[in-house]
């Protein structure tokens, strides 16, 4: 078997000293291969956000080992980290410098690893995310929610990294928007043989773009499933069908099965 | 509008700029709209322009020497005329034109103050905000220090220590202006720092150096400058108290605070001495005050939707 591409070990996160200690991810352990989706899903507070700011040193580990194509990932991180894994975040409102334009915007990643034919290439991530050049030198206020969100795909593909690392990349944008996006997503995820980590308490945002799904629940992984599995029903876990029941509509239960899970779509 | 937007307007206006600096212009176009739909700020901006149209023009405009005497024996004191169009003063100066030159050091103490102590405080708010820790501290019970003095006492201090002069002024003042400006950077700083385009900066590799300049400086530089322009009325009052004092320009030097100093003795009789430069400075501090209000409007982040 090759190399995974991600080959995370035990990783644990701890916010607060002392008796305020929170274990926000307690021995957590997955692998991705290149060209592979996986998703991370729980509620809220489950620590699946914190995998990904764990992943990318936002977070500091307090525990395990992190490993990208079969080397260990130091801290701090390197600059050919930042070229192989990039990350889409949740809020496009909130992930897009207020004062600079699209063209700034992209320009930084570029101007950051010295990239050259800098034109060309803002040029060419706009078109991949289906927006045209007449978009390059507007404000972020100047665009809709969906199209931010295109953005903040273009920049994060620009620097043509093998793994993204997706936070709940839909739930702020209306649900026909949301559409436009997870299949934007899809068709950049074949054509560039890209890896997908996804975050989502939407199982069928995960079942619509992954073939692998982590289920977290306080910190811990709760059960290692597939797409497959949650489509026909045959999870393993009582936790992971509370949800599956409590995330009604996706699975056809009767009007009659109660909704009994301790989840609130948030 | 029948003939609809003239070709400037609609290059200025529009929603999909071709060039960088069409986007740079036209949203500097959007900021001043939203200036000029406020009366009081425009107000306040025909003021401060007329200021400094007048300080670049002081030689044309003046009509008599600012420093040199008159006829002591004649044109001492006198009332407000047509030679002497706002009087003249117990040197037999021309009034008129002192207060012309006077406006030329008033601009120079605002400008020098406001570049000297701007740097200062969002250098050191913006790197204690986004650092925080012990740097944090250290740089804040310095910030602090400085606070606890009151402005002019301060300034005094300075220029008792450097001696008195219009350049130890501005950098007294200098000095005890920047605290409020590092203070309110940080503030906004510790907003700014843990929002998600900050961190895609950091997840693009870009180092502290360049967040801090081309992401968190931009953004702290509106709040910053509407703060400076509100300060540049206190930054006039404190200079021309201390020329007051006798402790910033000396005489013959035309400051409009030392000028009221020198008309004090005859504030009964020959009350235009001292009276016209305090108009000045009094018309000159609203101006500052209601052009700093009207930019807290315009480049408030969250009103440009």
């Amino acid at each position: 078997m090759a190399t995974p591409l991600i080959e995370a070990r035990n990783l644990s996160v701890r916010f607060g000293v002392g008796r305020l200690t929170v274990a926000a991810l307690d021995d957590v352990s997955f692998t991705l291969a290149p060209g592979e989706s996986l998703g991370l899903v729980g509620e809220s507070g489950s620590g699946k956000s914190t995998v990904l700011r764990a992943l990318t040193g936002l977070a500091p580990l307090s525990g395990g080992s992190l490993k990208l194509g079969g080397v260990a990932v130091p801290t701090p991180r390197r600059m050919n980290f930042f070229t192989a894994v990039q990350m889409v975040f949740q809020d496009p409102y909130a992930s897009l410098h207020p004062r600079h334009t699209v063209d700034q915007i992209l320009a930084e990643p570029l101007a950051i690893h010295r990239i050259p034919h800098a034109e060309t290439r803002i040029v060419a991530a706009l078109r991949e995310v289906g927006l045209g050049p007449s978009y390059r030198f507007r404000y972020p206020h100047q665009l809709s929610g969906g199209q931010r969100q295109r953005i903040a795909i273009a920049r994060a593909l620009i620097l043509r990294p093998k793994v993204v690392l997706l936070d709940e990349p839909t739930s702020a944008l209306d649900a026909s928007v949301q559409a436009e996006i997870l299949n934007l997503l899809e068709d950049l995820r074949r054509a560039f043989g890209l890896a997908y980590i996804l975050v989502s308490h939407d199982l069928a945002v995960v079942a619509h773009l992954c073939e692998r799904l982590i289920v977290l629940r306080q910190g811990r992984m709760i059960e290692e499933t597939t797409a497959g599995a949650l489509r026909d029903g045959s999870v393993k876990t009582d936790y992971t069908r509370a949800m599956l029941a409590a995330s009604g509509g996706f699975t056809r239960v009767g009007p009659t099965a109660p909704p009994t899970a301790p989840l609130r779509n948030t | 509008m029948a003939a609809g937007p003239s070709p400037l307007t609609a290059w200025l206006t529009t929603a999909e700029p071709q060039s960088r600096t069409q986007a740079r212009v036209g949203h500097a176009y959007q900021s001043f709209r939203r200036l000029a739909r406020n009366p009081t700020a425009m107000a306040g901006l025909v003021i401060v322009g007329l200021l400094v149209f007048v300080a670049a023009f002081a030689p044309l405009l003046a009509t008599h020497s600012p420093i040199a005497s008159g006829d002591l024996r004649t044109e001492r004191l006198l009332p407000p005329g047509p030679v002497f169009w706002l009087g003249t003063d117990d040197q037999a100066r021309d009034i008129y034109s002192r207060l012309l030159y006077g406006s030329r050091l008033t601009l120079a103490v605002v400008i020098l103050v406001s570049i000297i102590a701007t740097p200062i405080g969002l250098a050191i708010g913006t790197v204690s905000g986004y650092f925080g820790g012990w740097l944090d501290r250290v740089l804040m019970r310095i910030t602090d220090i400085f606070l606890a003095f009151p402005r002019l006492v301060l300034a005094l201090a300075f220029v008792a220590a450097l001696g008195p002069g219009i350049e130890n002024a501005i950098i007294a003042i200098a000095i005890t202006a920047w605290p409020p400006y590092a203070r309110l950077a940080r503030a906004e700083t510790l907003t700014i720092r843990n929002s998600d385009f900050i961190h895609a900066v950091r997840l693009q590799g870009g180092s502290s150096l360049r967040i801090l300049l081309k992401h968190i400086v931009p953004l702290c530089l509106s709040s910053v400058t509407v703060r400076v322009t509100l300060d540049m009325a206190g930054i006039i009052l404190t200079a021309a108290g201390l020329g007051f004092l006798g402790l910033g320009a000396q005489p013959p030097t035309p400051e409009w605070g030392t000028m009221i100093a020198q008309g004090r003795r005859f504030l009964m009789d020959q009350w235009w001495v001292a009276a016209v430069p305090g108009i000045a400075i009094f018309v000159v501090s609203l101006g500052f005050n209601l052009l700093g209000d009207g930019l807290r409007d315009a480049l408030d982040p969250k009103a440009s939707r």
